[in-house]
Protein backbone atom coordinates (compact mmCIF):
# COMPACT_ATOMS: atom_id res chain seq x y z
CA UNK A 1 0.00 0.00 0.00
CA UNK A 2 2.89 2.70 0.73
CA UNK A 3 4.64 1.54 -2.21
CA UNK A 4 1.43 2.68 -4.30
CA UNK A 5 0.85 5.68 -2.63
CA UNK A 6 4.54 6.73 -3.04
CA UNK A 7 4.18 5.90 -6.68
CA UNK A 8 0.90 8.13 -6.67
CA UNK A 9 2.69 10.90 -5.49
CA UNK A 10 4.66 11.08 -8.67
CA UNK A 11 2.18 12.47 -10.35
CA UNK A 12 1.16 14.80 -8.38
CA UNK A 13 4.46 16.12 -8.19
CA UNK A 14 4.82 16.03 -11.95
CA UNK A 15 1.62 17.74 -12.31
CA UNK A 16 2.60 20.47 -10.08
CA UNK A 17 6.24 21.12 -11.29
CA UNK A 18 7.96 19.67 -8.84
CA UNK A 19 10.22 17.09 -10.16
CA UNK A 20 13.80 17.51 -10.41
CA UNK A 21 14.36 17.41 -14.21
CA UNK A 22 15.95 13.72 -14.14
CA UNK A 23 12.80 12.58 -12.51
CA UNK A 24 10.42 14.35 -14.64
CA UNK A 25 12.52 13.01 -17.59
CA UNK A 26 12.43 9.67 -16.15
CA UNK A 27 8.24 10.04 -15.96
CA UNK A 28 7.62 11.84 -19.04
CA UNK A 29 9.26 8.39 -20.93
CA UNK A 30 6.94 5.99 -18.88
CA UNK A 31 3.25 8.07 -19.61
CA UNK A 32 4.79 7.96 -23.49
CA UNK A 33 5.64 4.63 -23.44
CA UNK A 34 2.78 3.28 -20.90
CA UNK A 35 -0.75 3.67 -21.80
CA UNK A 36 -1.86 2.76 -17.75
CA UNK A 37 0.33 5.47 -16.37
CA UNK A 38 -0.98 7.86 -18.94
CA UNK A 39 -4.57 6.73 -18.14
CA UNK A 40 -3.44 7.50 -14.11
CA UNK A 41 -1.84 10.88 -14.94
CA UNK A 42 -5.06 11.93 -16.52
CA UNK A 43 -7.38 10.46 -13.41
CA UNK A 44 -5.04 11.79 -10.90
CA UNK A 45 -4.86 15.06 -12.66
CA UNK A 46 -8.75 15.39 -12.98
CA UNK A 47 -9.23 14.47 -9.82
CA UNK A 48 -6.75 17.77 -8.96
CA UNK A 49 -7.99 20.10 -11.36
CA UNK A 50 -11.73 19.27 -9.25
CA UNK A 51 -10.32 19.79 -5.70
CA UNK A 52 -8.64 23.22 -7.33
CA UNK A 53 -12.39 24.14 -8.13
CA UNK A 54 -14.01 22.85 -5.13
CA UNK A 55 -11.76 25.28 -3.47
CA UNK A 56 -10.46 22.42 -1.35
CA UNK A 57 -6.45 22.89 -1.73
CA UNK A 58 -4.76 24.55 0.25
CA UNK A 59 -3.92 27.82 -0.19
CA UNK A 60 -0.32 26.99 -0.86
CA UNK A 61 -1.21 24.10 -3.23
CA UNK A 62 -3.85 26.49 -4.93
CA UNK A 63 -1.01 28.82 -5.96
CA UNK A 64 1.15 25.92 -7.04
CA UNK A 65 -1.57 24.93 -9.04
CA UNK A 66 -2.13 28.42 -10.69
CA UNK A 67 1.89 29.13 -11.14
CA UNK A 68 2.28 25.72 -12.79
CA UNK A 69 -0.50 23.85 -13.73
CA UNK A 70 -2.65 26.57 -15.18
CA UNK A 71 -0.23 27.70 -18.00
CA UNK A 72 -2.12 26.59 -21.09
CA UNK A 73 -5.63 27.64 -22.65
CA UNK A 74 -6.50 23.85 -23.30
CA UNK A 75 -5.97 23.19 -18.87
CA UNK A 76 -7.44 26.27 -18.36
CA UNK A 77 -10.36 25.08 -20.21
CA UNK A 78 -10.26 21.52 -18.46
CA UNK A 79 -10.82 24.11 -15.27
CA UNK A 80 -13.71 26.10 -16.65
CA UNK A 81 -15.20 22.27 -17.40
CA UNK A 82 -14.28 21.67 -14.10
CA UNK A 83 -16.27 24.35 -12.35
CA UNK A 84 -19.40 23.83 -14.40
CA UNK A 85 -19.11 20.17 -14.01
CA UNK A 86 -19.18 21.46 -9.82
CA UNK A 87 -22.34 23.93 -10.58
CA UNK A 88 -24.14 21.16 -12.24
CA UNK A 89 -24.09 18.42 -9.88
CA UNK A 90 -24.25 20.77 -7.30
CA UNK A 91 -27.78 21.84 -8.21
CA UNK A 92 -28.88 18.49 -9.55
CA UNK A 93 -30.12 15.61 -6.26
CA UNK A 94 -28.93 12.67 -7.95
CA UNK A 95 -30.84 9.23 -6.12
CA UNK A 96 -30.06 8.32 -2.96
CA UNK A 97 -27.28 5.57 -2.31
CA UNK A 98 -27.82 2.86 -0.08
CA UNK A 99 -25.59 3.50 3.43
CA UNK A 100 -23.76 0.04 4.15
CA UNK A 101 -21.61 -0.11 7.82
CA UNK A 102 -18.81 -1.12 6.06
CA UNK A 103 -15.25 -0.06 7.65
CA UNK A 104 -13.88 2.53 5.40
CA UNK A 105 -11.04 2.27 2.91
CA UNK A 106 -9.04 4.81 1.97
CA UNK A 107 -9.90 6.28 -1.60
CA UNK A 108 -7.36 8.01 -4.10
CA UNK A 109 -9.23 11.45 -3.52
CA UNK A 110 -8.96 11.13 0.27
CA UNK A 111 -5.22 9.98 -0.41
CA UNK A 112 -4.78 12.66 -2.89
CA UNK A 113 -5.82 15.38 -0.32
CA UNK A 114 -3.50 13.99 2.82
CA UNK A 115 -0.79 14.22 0.39
CA UNK A 116 -1.42 17.63 -0.66
CA UNK A 117 -1.83 18.59 3.01
CA UNK A 118 1.53 16.95 3.83
CA UNK A 119 3.28 18.58 1.04
CA UNK A 120 1.71 22.19 2.48
CA UNK A 121 2.67 21.75 5.80
CA UNK A 122 6.42 21.14 4.70
CA UNK B 1 -0.30 37.89 -44.25
CA UNK B 2 -0.09 35.69 -41.47
CA UNK B 3 -2.75 35.26 -38.85
CA UNK B 4 -2.33 35.99 -34.94
CA UNK B 5 -3.19 36.09 -31.62
CA UNK B 6 -2.26 38.55 -29.51
CA UNK B 7 -2.75 38.19 -25.77
CA UNK B 8 -1.80 39.87 -22.57
CA UNK B 9 -1.41 36.91 -19.77
CA UNK B 10 -1.94 37.02 -15.50
CA UNK B 11 1.91 37.99 -15.47
CA UNK B 12 1.56 40.77 -17.84
CA UNK B 13 3.33 39.00 -20.64
CA UNK B 14 2.35 39.94 -23.56
CA UNK B 15 2.51 36.36 -25.95
CA UNK B 16 1.97 36.46 -29.74
CA UNK B 17 0.51 33.10 -31.37
CA UNK B 18 0.20 32.14 -34.63
CA UNK B 19 -1.91 30.00 -36.51
CA UNK B 20 0.39 26.92 -37.31
CA UNK B 21 -1.81 24.83 -39.47
CA UNK B 22 -4.78 25.70 -42.11
CA UNK B 23 -7.14 23.13 -40.89
CA UNK B 24 -6.64 24.00 -37.24
CA UNK B 25 -9.62 25.66 -35.65
CA UNK B 26 -8.52 29.08 -33.67
CA UNK B 27 -10.17 27.65 -30.58
CA UNK B 28 -7.43 25.24 -30.06
CA UNK B 29 -4.80 28.01 -29.83
CA UNK B 30 -6.77 30.59 -28.30
CA UNK B 31 -7.03 32.52 -25.30
CA UNK B 32 -8.13 36.12 -24.91
CA UNK B 33 -7.16 38.73 -24.32
CA UNK B 34 -9.83 40.48 -21.79
CA UNK B 35 -9.21 37.67 -19.48
CA UNK B 36 -5.70 37.92 -19.00
CA UNK B 37 -4.88 41.56 -19.14
CA UNK B 38 -6.28 45.14 -20.57
CA UNK B 39 -9.80 45.21 -21.93
CA UNK B 40 -9.67 45.11 -25.80
CA UNK B 41 -11.85 48.30 -25.54
CA UNK B 42 -8.96 49.73 -23.70
CA UNK B 43 -6.21 48.91 -25.73
CA UNK B 44 -6.09 49.24 -29.47
CA UNK B 45 -4.28 46.90 -31.43
CA UNK B 46 -3.28 47.73 -34.62
CA UNK B 47 -0.86 46.59 -37.12
CA UNK B 48 1.51 48.77 -38.66
CA UNK B 49 2.20 46.46 -42.08
CA UNK B 50 -1.38 45.61 -42.50
CA UNK B 51 -4.46 46.47 -44.63
CA UNK B 52 -7.28 45.15 -42.34
CA UNK B 53 -7.81 44.07 -38.70
CA UNK B 54 -9.47 40.83 -39.28
CA UNK B 55 -11.88 39.95 -36.29
CA UNK B 56 -13.19 40.53 -32.96
CA UNK B 57 -14.89 37.60 -32.02
CA UNK B 58 -16.85 38.24 -28.57
CA UNK B 59 -17.74 34.95 -27.47
CA UNK B 60 -14.11 34.00 -26.90
CA UNK B 61 -13.05 37.23 -26.75
CA UNK B 62 -10.26 36.75 -28.57
CA UNK B 63 -9.03 39.55 -31.27
CA UNK B 64 -7.61 37.66 -34.65
CA UNK B 65 -6.01 40.38 -36.65
CA UNK B 66 -3.83 40.12 -40.25
CA UNK B 67 -0.27 40.93 -40.02
CA UNK B 68 3.21 41.21 -41.32
CA UNK B 69 5.99 40.98 -39.33
CA UNK B 70 5.21 43.93 -36.32
CA UNK B 71 2.21 45.21 -34.68
CA UNK B 72 1.29 47.78 -32.45
CA UNK B 73 -0.15 48.43 -28.93
CA UNK B 74 -1.85 51.26 -28.30
CA UNK B 75 -3.11 52.00 -25.10
CA UNK B 76 -5.37 54.70 -24.19
CA UNK B 77 -4.46 57.13 -21.45
CA UNK B 78 -6.95 56.36 -19.00
CA UNK B 79 -7.34 52.83 -19.22
CA UNK B 80 -8.92 51.11 -16.39
CA UNK B 81 -6.26 49.23 -14.85
CA UNK B 82 -3.74 51.73 -15.14
CA UNK B 83 -1.80 53.25 -11.85
CA UNK B 84 -2.53 56.90 -11.22
CA UNK B 85 1.53 57.10 -11.07
CA UNK B 86 1.50 54.80 -14.39
CA UNK B 87 4.55 56.48 -16.82
CA UNK B 88 1.79 55.62 -20.03
CA UNK B 89 -0.74 58.35 -18.26
CA UNK B 90 -0.09 61.87 -19.64
CA UNK B 91 1.76 64.25 -17.18
CA UNK B 92 -0.91 67.12 -17.60
CA UNK B 93 -4.35 67.73 -17.06
CA UNK B 94 -3.95 69.46 -20.77
CA UNK B 95 -2.10 66.21 -21.85
CA UNK B 96 -5.12 64.00 -20.70
CA UNK B 97 -7.98 65.63 -22.38
CA UNK B 98 -5.60 65.55 -25.42
CA UNK B 99 -5.53 62.07 -25.14
CA UNK B 100 -9.09 61.26 -24.73
CA UNK B 101 -10.25 57.47 -24.52
CA UNK B 102 -11.15 55.42 -27.15
CA UNK B 103 -14.03 53.22 -26.90
CA UNK B 104 -13.24 50.29 -29.89
CA UNK B 105 -16.89 48.56 -30.71
CA UNK B 106 -16.28 46.93 -33.53
CA UNK B 107 -13.09 45.63 -35.20
CA UNK B 108 -13.56 48.21 -38.14
CA UNK B 109 -12.95 50.78 -35.20
CA UNK B 110 -9.24 48.85 -34.48
CA UNK B 111 -7.87 50.55 -37.50
CA UNK B 112 -4.46 52.05 -37.05
CA UNK B 113 -4.43 55.84 -37.45
CA UNK B 114 -2.11 58.28 -35.60
CA UNK B 115 -3.13 58.39 -31.11
CA UNK B 116 -1.81 60.23 -28.61
CA UNK B 117 -1.48 57.45 -26.33
CA UNK B 118 1.80 55.70 -25.89
CA UNK B 119 2.49 52.61 -28.45
CA UNK B 120 4.99 50.16 -28.25
CA UNK B 121 5.74 47.91 -31.12
CA UNK B 122 6.59 44.75 -31.08
CA UNK B 123 8.04 41.98 -33.70
CA UNK B 124 5.88 38.90 -34.95
CA UNK B 125 7.48 35.40 -35.01
CA UNK B 126 6.96 32.47 -35.41
CA UNK B 127 6.37 29.26 -32.71
CA UNK B 128 9.65 28.13 -33.98
CA UNK B 129 12.08 29.21 -36.76
CA UNK B 130 10.06 28.98 -39.34
CA UNK B 131 12.98 26.62 -41.58
CA UNK B 132 13.06 24.08 -38.80
CA UNK B 133 8.75 23.84 -39.21
CA UNK B 134 7.43 20.84 -40.65
CA UNK B 135 4.45 20.77 -43.06
CA UNK B 136 2.36 18.07 -42.39
CA UNK B 137 1.92 16.74 -45.75
CA UNK B 138 -0.36 13.72 -47.37
CA UNK B 139 2.70 11.74 -47.75
CA UNK B 140 4.20 12.12 -44.47
CA UNK B 141 0.89 11.54 -42.90
CA UNK B 142 0.24 8.08 -44.57
CA UNK B 143 3.76 7.05 -43.53
CA UNK B 144 2.69 7.62 -39.80
CA UNK B 145 -0.38 6.18 -39.57
CA UNK B 146 0.83 2.85 -41.99
CA UNK B 147 3.54 2.60 -38.88
CA UNK B 148 1.17 3.20 -36.54
CA UNK B 149 -1.06 0.39 -37.29
CA UNK B 150 -2.00 -1.70 -40.80
CA UNK B 151 -5.49 -0.72 -39.53
CA UNK B 152 -6.42 3.19 -40.33
CA UNK B 153 -9.09 3.12 -37.75
CA UNK B 154 -6.95 1.70 -35.22
CA UNK B 155 -3.76 4.04 -36.68
CA UNK B 156 -5.67 7.07 -36.50
CA UNK B 157 -6.94 6.13 -32.75
CA UNK B 158 -3.42 5.30 -31.85
CA UNK B 159 -2.12 8.72 -33.37
CA UNK B 160 -4.47 10.70 -31.43
CA UNK B 161 -3.47 8.75 -28.31
CA UNK B 162 0.10 9.97 -28.96
CA UNK B 163 -0.71 13.79 -29.70
CA UNK B 164 -2.54 13.46 -26.61
CA UNK B 165 0.11 12.56 -24.26
CA UNK B 166 2.75 15.04 -26.53
CA UNK B 167 0.26 17.81 -25.65
CA UNK B 168 0.60 16.72 -22.18
CA UNK B 169 4.31 16.51 -22.45
CA UNK B 170 4.33 20.05 -23.65
CA UNK B 171 2.44 21.58 -21.09
CA UNK B 172 4.39 20.12 -18.67
CA UNK B 173 7.38 22.01 -19.86
CA UNK B 174 5.13 25.23 -19.41
CA UNK B 175 4.26 25.33 -23.09
CA UNK B 176 1.23 27.77 -23.37
CA UNK B 177 0.86 26.17 -27.24
CA UNK B 178 1.52 22.81 -26.52
CA UNK B 179 -1.00 21.23 -29.33
CA UNK B 180 1.03 22.62 -32.22
CA UNK B 181 4.35 21.36 -30.70
CA UNK B 182 3.20 17.99 -30.08
CA UNK B 183 1.81 18.29 -34.23
CA UNK B 184 5.21 19.72 -34.98
CA UNK B 185 6.78 16.33 -33.27
CA UNK B 186 4.55 13.89 -34.96
CA UNK B 187 4.90 15.90 -38.41
CA UNK B 188 8.60 15.01 -38.10
CA UNK B 189 8.35 11.37 -37.46
CA UNK B 190 6.15 11.39 -40.72
CA UNK B 191 8.08 12.92 -42.76
CA UNK B 192 11.06 10.96 -41.53
CA UNK B 193 9.06 7.51 -42.17
CA UNK B 194 7.96 9.30 -45.91
CA UNK B 195 11.82 9.59 -46.95
CA UNK B 196 12.13 5.76 -46.33
CA UNK B 197 14.11 6.16 -43.11
CA UNK B 198 13.64 3.29 -40.15
CA UNK B 199 12.21 4.25 -36.82
CA UNK B 200 12.93 1.35 -34.14
CA UNK B 201 10.84 2.59 -31.05
CA UNK B 202 8.55 4.82 -31.81
CA UNK B 203 7.34 6.34 -28.55
CA UNK B 204 11.60 6.30 -27.47
CA UNK B 205 11.95 8.77 -30.73
CA UNK B 206 9.30 11.02 -29.99
CA UNK B 207 10.62 12.09 -26.72
CA UNK B 208 13.94 12.40 -28.40
CA UNK B 209 12.25 14.64 -31.07
CA UNK B 210 10.22 16.43 -28.47
CA UNK B 211 12.96 17.17 -26.66
CA UNK B 212 14.23 18.84 -29.65
CA UNK B 213 11.46 20.67 -30.52
CA UNK B 214 11.18 21.95 -26.86
CA UNK B 215 14.75 23.32 -27.13
CA UNK B 216 14.13 24.95 -30.38
CA UNK B 217 10.60 26.79 -29.37
CA UNK B 218 12.37 27.85 -25.92
CA UNK B 219 15.03 29.32 -27.31
CA UNK B 220 12.91 31.31 -30.49
CA UNK B 221 10.51 31.98 -28.02
CA UNK B 222 12.73 33.66 -25.30
CA UNK B 223 15.11 35.30 -28.10
CA UNK B 224 11.53 36.80 -30.15
CA UNK B 225 9.20 37.42 -27.71
CA UNK B 226 9.07 40.34 -25.64
CA UNK B 227 7.71 40.23 -22.22
CA UNK B 228 6.30 43.67 -21.12
CA UNK B 229 8.68 43.62 -18.28
CA UNK B 230 11.46 43.81 -20.28
CA UNK B 231 10.54 47.22 -21.35
CA UNK B 232 11.74 50.24 -20.20
CA UNK B 233 9.95 51.94 -17.77
CA UNK B 234 8.24 54.58 -19.87
CA UNK B 235 6.87 51.85 -22.04
CA UNK B 236 5.71 49.90 -19.32
CA UNK B 237 2.04 49.59 -18.73
CA UNK B 238 1.68 48.81 -14.93
CA UNK B 239 -1.70 46.81 -14.43
CA UNK B 240 -3.59 46.80 -10.93
CA UNK B 241 -4.66 43.13 -10.73
CA UNK B 242 -7.88 43.84 -8.90
CA UNK B 243 -9.11 46.71 -11.45
CA UNK B 244 -8.94 44.19 -14.71
CA UNK B 245 -12.09 42.79 -15.81
CA UNK B 246 -11.34 39.57 -16.27
CA UNK B 247 -13.76 37.83 -13.25
CA UNK B 248 -16.77 39.40 -15.81
CA UNK B 249 -15.06 37.33 -18.88
CA UNK B 250 -14.51 34.02 -16.94
CA UNK B 251 -18.22 34.38 -15.56
CA UNK B 252 -19.67 34.81 -19.06
CA UNK B 253 -17.22 31.64 -20.31
CA UNK B 254 -18.73 29.40 -17.43
CA UNK B 255 -22.20 30.31 -18.51
CA UNK B 256 -21.56 29.42 -22.06
CA UNK B 257 -20.12 26.65 -20.76
CA UNK B 258 -22.83 25.15 -18.45
CA UNK B 259 -25.22 25.50 -21.34
CA UNK B 260 -23.56 23.22 -23.08
CA UNK B 261 -22.82 20.79 -20.41
CA UNK B 262 -26.52 20.52 -19.77
CA UNK B 263 -27.48 19.92 -23.31
CA UNK B 264 -24.87 17.05 -23.62
CA UNK B 265 -25.76 15.74 -20.56
CA UNK B 266 -29.58 15.52 -21.45
CA UNK B 267 -28.48 13.74 -24.77
CA UNK B 268 -26.23 11.42 -22.82
CA UNK B 269 -26.89 7.88 -21.76
CA UNK B 270 -29.71 7.74 -18.33
CA UNK B 271 -27.46 5.48 -16.48
CA UNK B 272 -24.46 7.25 -17.35
CA UNK B 273 -25.23 10.53 -16.34
CA UNK B 274 -27.19 9.46 -12.85
CA UNK B 275 -23.44 7.58 -12.50
CA UNK B 276 -21.59 10.73 -13.06
CA UNK B 277 -23.95 12.92 -11.33
CA UNK B 278 -23.85 11.05 -7.98
CA UNK B 279 -20.23 10.08 -8.29
CA UNK B 280 -19.65 13.69 -7.91
CA UNK B 281 -22.06 14.48 -5.29
CA UNK B 282 -21.15 16.11 -2.09
CA UNK B 283 -18.91 17.71 -0.47
CA UNK B 284 -15.22 16.31 0.88
CA UNK B 285 -15.83 13.31 3.68
CA UNK B 286 -19.18 12.85 2.56
CA UNK B 287 -18.03 12.56 -0.86
CA UNK B 288 -15.48 9.20 -0.37
CA UNK B 289 -17.84 7.72 1.83
CA UNK B 290 -20.79 8.35 -1.31
CA UNK B 291 -18.22 6.89 -3.59
CA UNK B 292 -18.03 3.98 -1.25
CA UNK B 293 -21.58 3.06 -0.76
CA UNK B 294 -21.98 3.84 -4.87
CA UNK B 295 -19.24 1.18 -5.65
CA UNK B 296 -20.59 -1.47 -2.82
CA UNK B 297 -24.29 -0.85 -4.37
CA UNK B 298 -22.97 -1.64 -8.28
CA UNK B 299 -20.85 -4.55 -6.70
CA UNK B 300 -17.55 -2.99 -8.18
CA UNK B 301 -14.72 -1.83 -6.66
CA UNK B 302 -13.87 1.46 -5.67
CA UNK B 303 -11.15 1.70 -8.58
CA UNK B 304 -13.21 0.45 -11.37
CA UNK B 305 -15.71 3.18 -10.34
CA UNK B 306 -13.54 5.40 -10.61
CA UNK B 307 -12.44 4.66 -14.01
CA UNK B 308 -15.87 4.15 -15.28
CA UNK B 309 -16.77 7.49 -14.24
CA UNK B 310 -13.55 9.06 -15.37
CA UNK B 311 -14.47 7.64 -18.93
CA UNK B 312 -17.80 8.85 -18.86
CA UNK B 313 -16.21 12.51 -18.01
CA UNK B 314 -13.84 12.23 -20.17
CA UNK B 315 -16.05 12.02 -23.53
CA UNK B 316 -18.68 14.33 -22.05
CA UNK B 317 -15.61 16.76 -21.95
CA UNK B 318 -14.39 16.29 -25.13
CA UNK B 319 -18.26 16.44 -26.49
CA UNK B 320 -18.44 19.74 -24.85
CA UNK B 321 -15.26 20.86 -26.25
CA UNK B 322 -15.98 20.05 -29.70
CA UNK B 323 -19.84 22.13 -29.22
CA UNK B 324 -17.94 25.35 -27.55
CA UNK B 325 -15.06 24.95 -30.75
CA UNK B 326 -18.25 24.74 -33.41
CA UNK B 327 -20.04 27.87 -31.83
CA UNK B 328 -17.39 29.68 -31.68
CA UNK B 329 -16.72 29.73 -35.71
CA UNK B 330 -19.87 29.49 -36.44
Amino acid sequence: MAQEKDHQSKYVRYLLGEMSEAEQSAFEKDYLTDDQVFAELQMIETELIDLYVREELNAADSARFEQHYLNSPERRQRVEFARALQKTTNSVSAPSATRAMTAPQASSESWLRRFLTRLGNK
Amino acid sequence: MEHAQVEINRSRKLAIRQRSQRDRDWSKICSDLINYGIAPENAILASLNTSRTHRWDQTTRTLYLEISRRFRLILPDSAPGLRPDSPLLPKSAAQREAAPVRAVASPAALLPEPSPCTDLTFPISDLLPRHRRSELTRDSLAALLAFLDPDPERAGAQYVRLQTKLTRFFQGRGCATAAELADETLNRAGFRLARGEQIRALTGYLYGVARNVLREFQAHHEKHFLPLEELSLREHPIVIPEALPELRGAEEKVETMLVCLEQCLSEMAADSRHLLLEYYQDERRARIEHRKMMAIRLGITLSTLRIRVWRIREALEREVSKRLCLSTLS
